[in-house]
């Protein structure tokens, strides 16, 4: 009886990577890296803008399960897995959670380290502490692309400092 | 990623989770084993699900096309090599040729049996992986094996001293 439920998580496993890489494979501008080792991340998804720099990227840990779900039920089955992401973070990245069930082949989602600005102006990575699974679909995947891309617009040039890098005083310190 | 090697991509996913579609049972009735790029005329092996001890199993190449169908006879428009179709012919296991028509998400199954010789250019859209296919396909495969005897295999090597 195990061994049938293990079998069958195997089978729901296969499918939903099948079925993630359906809906990724659908934008012909998403280069996709299927993630083997366990970083808490199944698939790394990254992308270019025209006309603006830098690769910008996100994350995606898979989840699925045989029955159809609601919303609700769907946040509910998905607390645990939150949780169970969340421990591989801080994340230099943002991060998602891709959730399929078999039985329909209804699909979900929900942020795990959300893209956010600050109270101060600055673009952090909000780890959220309990799922609000939207519907995911092509429209959906296009808005999450979407956010991840403007919170590259902010997040880039916080990264960035020219020259040097320390100030002209620190430098002379370091250098007695 | 070059737009081919995408269509691949996407095709195999497709291939997997239509071979895979639990169609509303517990497990599916197959599961997709690829046998990597290395691997000449066939692209996966597939084992029937929930079939006994033995394990039956087919051989599958996958085609996947952005060029869509014939317009008189809505044939799926591939590619299949003399050769290939040569050894999946020969090949004693059930062997089948999937199309896959990639910008609507479809798969279409065919055997490659018989007195094929020739290349192949196009392929019927007769028989999408529909659940209702999925499981004649499971009973089709299921049926040939049976006809095979574990009984009258005979090996040199032998485990006994």
């Amino acid at each position: 009886m195990a061994d049938k439920q293990e079998k069958r998580e195997v089978y729901i496993e296969k499918r939903v990577r099948a079925l993630t890489t359906m809906l990724l494979t659908r934008s012909d501008n998403l280069l996709i890296e299927e993630v083997t080792d366990d970083i808490g991340q199944d698939y790394i998804v990254r992308f270019r803008t025209p006309g603006k720099e830098g690769l910008r990227e996100f994350g995606i840990e898979l989840r699925g399960a045989w029955t159809s779900v609601t919303k609700d039920h769907a946040d509910k089955v998905l607390r645990l897995a939150l949780q169970q992401v969340k421990r591989y973070g801080p994340f230099p990245r943002p991060v998602c959670l891709f959730f399929f069930t078999m039985e329909n082949d209804d699909a979900w989602y929900t942020w795990v380290a959300e893209p956010n600005v600050s109270q101060e102006g600055k673009h952090v990575l909000r780890l959220r502490d309990a799922p609000d699974c939207q519907p995911l679909d092509k429209r959906a995947l296009k808005e999450i692309v979407d956010r991840v891309d403007l919170w590259y617009d902010g997040f880039f040039p916080s990264l960035i400092g020219n020259g040097q890098g320390k100030s002209k005083t620190v430098r002379k310190q370091s250098k007695r | 990623m070059a737009t081919r090697d995408l269509i691949g991509k996407r095709g195999e996913a497709i291939v997997t989770a239509r071979l895979m579609d639990f169609c509303g049972n517990p497990d599916p009735y197959f599961d997709v084993h690829p046998l990597g790029e290395k691997c000449p005329t066939f692209d996966y092996l597939v084992e029937l699900v929930n079939s006994g001890d033995s394990v039956p199993y087919f051989l599958v190449q996958v085609k996947s096309t952005q060029q869509g169908f014939t317009l008189k006879k809505r044939r799926l428009i591939i590619q299949v090599t003399k050769d290939d179709v040569v050894r999946m012919v020969r090949c004693p296991f059930p062997t089948y040729l999937v199309g896959v028509d990639e910008p609507n998400d479809r798969a279409y199954i065919v055997s490659v049996h018989g007195n094929m010789r020739g290349a192949i250019a196009t392929m019927p859209a007769t028989y999408p992986l529909t659940p209702r296919n999925l499981y004649k396909l499971w009973v089709e495969v299921k049926a040939h094996w049976r006809k095979l005897e574990a009984s009258v295999k005979r090996s040199e090597f032998l485990y006994e001293d």
